[in-house]
């Protein structure tokens, strides 16, 4: 057999002819050709998908330009004349009906007005909202919790906090025991902007680790309130969550809860490294000089990170009592170089008296104790 | 004799169409696995703000760590991209690993720089530093350079490890342009980890930035390369990270992440004792030495991968340098596989030494080899007169429509997730890549990575210096 | 009084260009560092508000530019979402003038912005 016979006059000419030519093939070869078809068909639907989603996004991205084009002065107006536009009866006709009903039109507006939000307080934020209310974005907000899509509800809480619709509180309550866990920690974020008071009441009973991200959701949400509403985080020192235990701690020194202190330093007795870094980090953080005895006595006992953050607190905290501490670290024969460069920056805090023991430091035949000096002064590094 | 020829034929038959289905299957799985993941991330992430870490005292810090050699076309713009970038408490610090042309040079002029007494641990071995530089500028204050004896990118890393202040450090490609919120999005799962769950790395979706408009640092135009080439190879990223990478994550068995963009736990990669500078695969073999750490450990750990386009980088451009990279990667992947072959089913590893390395041994390294085998076969057959050739064209079809539809679906992956590419136009572009690429670009890669083994072998090593035309020279 | 405003949000950069307008300012904008840079130089402003994180060059190199390279007095107020204490003191070590946290109250703005120029 040659390699390739193809006699042109065996090409068929009608169905029925191709039909033939098919089944003389062995059936695998059949099976095989099938396989290609289906492929082929696969690849014209994906094909046809893909341009489907290509034009309509196209479209979806004109309006959302348009919406935003046209509606830009609108908002600047509404946001800074001192006029009563907005609360006039005319306020509706700045607003195209279409606009409004439109869904895709109406949710890039709404997007435009959480945009804004995020960026602005004081009287602006509560225009934003007013316009909100009047347009009755909140019922949107509201319809999205009741949507099956788990990240739809999370949308909507995090619309109604910015918002501040506070009688939305009893719609997210029974979001905090939701299966899923993300929406669980995102219903507790909103509450703690629209709750009444205790804006953390959760916490107390709080049994799931909360993340660095977690805290730091809580952080931003807490960071809105006015400081009255602050609660005192002294109050979760005790709780049996870890994690809660370090983000009150973390908060205590973030708000700089000076009452506090005293407990913090207590907690430096704690077995856990994890606490004894944020306690140290806190306190340094609120300028705790009280402080600086208690840290220069666990000093010793401590781990390599424990010490280290030690030392950083001590550099704003610290006076003559840490002179010591410095001296013997550097005149180890063989120091660590993070706590070595700690110590050198934490003299030159002390002025004078801290200046000379680095004086004599440098006197000692030592490039390295040298190279650390000159390393530590320069602010830059 | 006769009868040895008889079955031999009879079990290549076998063995390529058992081999040909089973890389369909996985293909057709681990798609599914993409799929599904990526839009998990993107509803995750379609209701936050990331600007919330920017005020968070719990955001992690960070060290970019920018390997450069010989890269003075680019070096001034990339820097001032990665100092641009959104982020708080992070350093830039630039590794000058012994240039043989004026990056340093640069460098200093136009940062104003001075060398600075500069204490460090040398937690990891490395060449000798030769001076540490920062700027005179007081605003410039994140940045760091390192000029050092050239040694290698793992040995640049390790030397930028070992300067490094803070406790995670990313390690990107310096002409890479990264998008400004990408330490954002990769800090974010560092940042949910748990005590239970120790997240190690976090890898990067990286894409090709030909034709793309880039003004000091800064893609403002995303472009459909306009040559075939770059055209092929954009596809070929998109079915690898969109559609690989992200189920391997989703698995939690991914073992590479790329040398282009990653992050690290400074810690663990110390312990797992830093870049291997013995391996031109050094980014793929550190994710399997830091996993394999824990995995000794029997600590739970997690290596993520995000599908955002968070960092463009400019693929070669001609068939030379594609060679060479493609030898280098090929070289990689077996010298990281042979470093690590105890690994490969032993069930003390679980996962990465039960799924993980033996997939990359079966499917990633061994591919090319077998492709080239049977295609030899083929011909020998041909050649004989014995090719069944109506099974050979059949066969032909079926792979070349598969592996038509595979790059469709990639297509359409990356138009429902991200849409990269805006115009109309380019879709009929890329199906048109798609048509072409099995034909032209798949078979040059196979006869590359066969050259790079092959290397390998005889030891020789063309160490494939990547030219790259520079993104200043593109300047709109 | 002309003040610049470098910004990179499109939306927030109008909305305070409206705001200062209407207290009567001569207003101009930048999108972005690079641009701001060329502005302030060409226009030599009254003031300069300036958010931190732009394309090019962010608002702590326009601040040490303008103070270091150029010499310029001009007072500079810092609007940015980054309100980390050790962002702020880096601010006003080199030499902005005020500054204020995202999200910001665009009338508390337009306050500071007049007794910096009264201080002028």
């Amino acid at each position: 057999m040659t390699l390739l016979q193809i006699d042109f006059s065996e090409i068929p000419h009608s169905a029925d002819e191709w039909g033939k030519l098919l089944y003389s093939f062995p059936v695998h070869i059949r099976i095989l050709m099938v396989v290609i078809l289906l492929f082929c068909l696969v690849i014209t639907i994906l094909f046809a998908v893909i341009l489907g989603s290509r034009i309509f996004k196209t479209s979806r991205s004109g309006t959302e330009r348009f919406i935003q084009k046209k509606y830009q002065p609108v908002l600047t107006q509404l946001l800074f004349e001192d006029d009563d536009r907005l609360i006039a009866d005319s306020f509706f006709t700045l607003f195209d009906k279409k606009d409004l009903t439109d869904k895709h039109r109406r949710k890039v507006l709404l997007e435009e007005l959480i945009h804004l939000h995020e960026n602005f307080t004081g009287e602006t934020a509560m225009r934003l909202e007013l316009i909100y209310r009047k347009l009755e974005f909140h019922k949107d907000s509201l319809e999205k919790l009741r949507s099956r899509r788990w990240y739809r509800v999370a949308k909507g809480l995090r619309e109604l906090a910015l918002m501040n619709v506070r009688e939305a509180t009893g719609a997210i309550l029974p979001f905090i025991k939701n299966k899923n866990e993300i929406l669980r920690m995102e219903a507790r974020i909103s509450l703690v902007k629209l709750s009444e008071k205790d804006p953390l009441f959760f916490l107390e009973k709080e049994t799931e680790p909360l993340s660095a991200w977690d805290m730091a959701n809580l952080h931003a949400m807490l960071s809105k309130l006015s400081d009255s509403q602050i609660p005192d985080f002294s109050s979760w020192l005790n709780s049996k969550n870890k994690t809660v235990v370090l983000f009150s701690i973390s908060m205590i020194g973030a708000c700089k809860q000076n009452e506090a202190i005293d407990v913090l330093i207590k907690l430096l007795e704690s077995k856990d490294d994890a606490i004894k870094y944020a306690v140290i980090k806190s306190l340094r953080e609120m300028s705790a000089s009280k402080a600086e005895e208690k840290l220069i006595a666990v000093y010793a006992s401590e781990s390599l990170e424990i010490q280290h953050a030690i030392l950083k607190s001590l550099e704003t905290i610290g006076s003559v009592k840490s002179l010591s501490l410095y001296e013997n670290i550097l005149r180890k024969p063989l120091p660590d170089l993070q706590h070595a460069l700690l110590s050198v920056r934490a003299l030159h805090s002390l002025g004078d008296k801290g200046n000379k023991i680095i004086g004599e430091l440098e006197e000692l035949n030592s490039d390295k104790i040298r190279l650390i000096i000159s390393h530590a002064s320069d602010a830059r590094l | 004799m006769g009868y040895f020829f008889y079955y031999f034929t009879k079990f290549a038959d076998h063995f390529i169409l058992v081999y040909s289905c089973l890389i369909f299957a996985t293909y057709v799985i681990l798609s599914t696995y993409s799929g599904l993941d990526i839009i998990n991330y993107i509803r995750k992430n379609s209701f936050i703000d990331y600007r919330t870490i920017l005020t968070a005292p719990t955001a992690p810090s960070i060290s970019i760590l920018a390997p450069a050699y010989n890269e003075e076309a680019t070096i001034v713009d990339n820097i001032r991209s990665l100092l641009n970038i959104h982020y708080v408490n992070f350093e830039v610090i630039i590794i000058n690993d012994g240039s043989k042309d004026k990056t340093l040079q640069l460098m200093i002029d136009a940062y104003d720089l001075e060398p600075v007494p500069y204490a460090f641990d040398q937690k990891i071995d490395c060449k000798p530093i030769r001076a540490v530089y920062k700027s005179r500028i007081p605003s410039l204050t994140k940045l760091t350079v390192v000029d050092k004896v050239n040694g290698g990118k793992a040995d640049a890393l390790n030397s930028g490890i070992n300067v490094s202040k803070y406790d995670y450090f990313a390690a990107i490609d310096v002409d890479c342009v990264l998008e400004y919120e990408a330490l954002l999005k990769m800090v974010k799962p560092f940042m949910e980890q748990t005590e239970e769950e120790k997240v190690i790395a976090v890898g990067g979706v990286v894409r090709i930035a030909n034709s793309c408009k880039v003004q000091d640092g800064k893609i403002i135009e995303v472009n459909l390369p306009s040559d075939f080439l770059p055209r092929a190879q954009v596809l070929e990223y998109i079915r690898a990270f969109l559609m690989g990478r992200m189920a391997w994550s989703k698995l939690n068995g991914l073992i590479l992440i790329s040398g282009a963009f990653g992050m690290f736990d400074k810690k663990i990669a110390i312990d797992a004792g830093g870049y291997n500078h013995k391996t031109v695969g050094e980014d793929m073999e550190l994710v399997i030495r830091m996993r394999r750490l824990m995995e000794e450990q029997r600590t739970k750990y997690k290596v993520v991968y995000l599908p955002d386009p968070l960092c463009w980088t400019e693929a070669p451009a001609s068939y030379k340098i594609l060679s060479r990279q493609r030898n280098r990667w090929t070289r990689g992947t077996a010298e990281t596989l042979w470093f690590h072959k105890n690994l490969i089913f032993n069930p003390r590893y679980r996962f990465l030494g039960m799924i993980s390395m033996p997939y990359w041994l079966i499917f990633e390294w061994l591919a090319p080899i077998i492709e080239s085998l049977a295609f030899i076969y083929l011909i020998i057959m041909a050649f004989l007169g014995i090719l069944n050739i109506e099974l050979f064209i059949t066969l032909f079809f079926v792979i070349y429509t598969f592996s038509i539809m595979y790059s469709t679906s990639a297509i359409l992956f990356e138009e429902l997730s991200y849409h990269q590419y805006k115009k109309k136009r380019d879709i009929f572009r890329l199906l048109l890549t798609a048509l072409i690429e099995p034909l032209v670009i798949h078979p040059l890669t196979v006869y590359y990575a066969i050259r790079g083994n092959l290397d390998l072998l005889t030891g020789v090593s063309s160490w494939g210096d990547m030219q790259r035309k520079g993104f200043a020279k593109k300047k709109v | 009084m002309k003040i610049l405003i470098c910004e990179d949000d499109e939306m927030v950069l109008k909305m305070v260009e409206f705001k200062l307008r209407k207290e009567g300012y001569e207003v101009h904008l930048a999108h972005d560092g690079k641009e701001s840079a060329a502005k302030i130089e060409e226009l030599k402003p009254d003031l300069i508000i300036t958010d931190i994180m732009m394309p090019y060059l962010n608002g702590l190199e326009i601040v040490n530019h303008v103070r270091k390279t150029l010499k310029y007095k001009t007072p500079i107020i810092i609007v940015s979402s980054i309100g980390l204490e050790k962002t702020v003191l880096e601010a006003f070590q080199l030499g902005a003038d005020d500054f204020i946290t995202k999200p910001f109250s665009p009338n508390e703005l337009s306050v500071r912005v007049k007794k910096l120029l009264m201080k002028g």
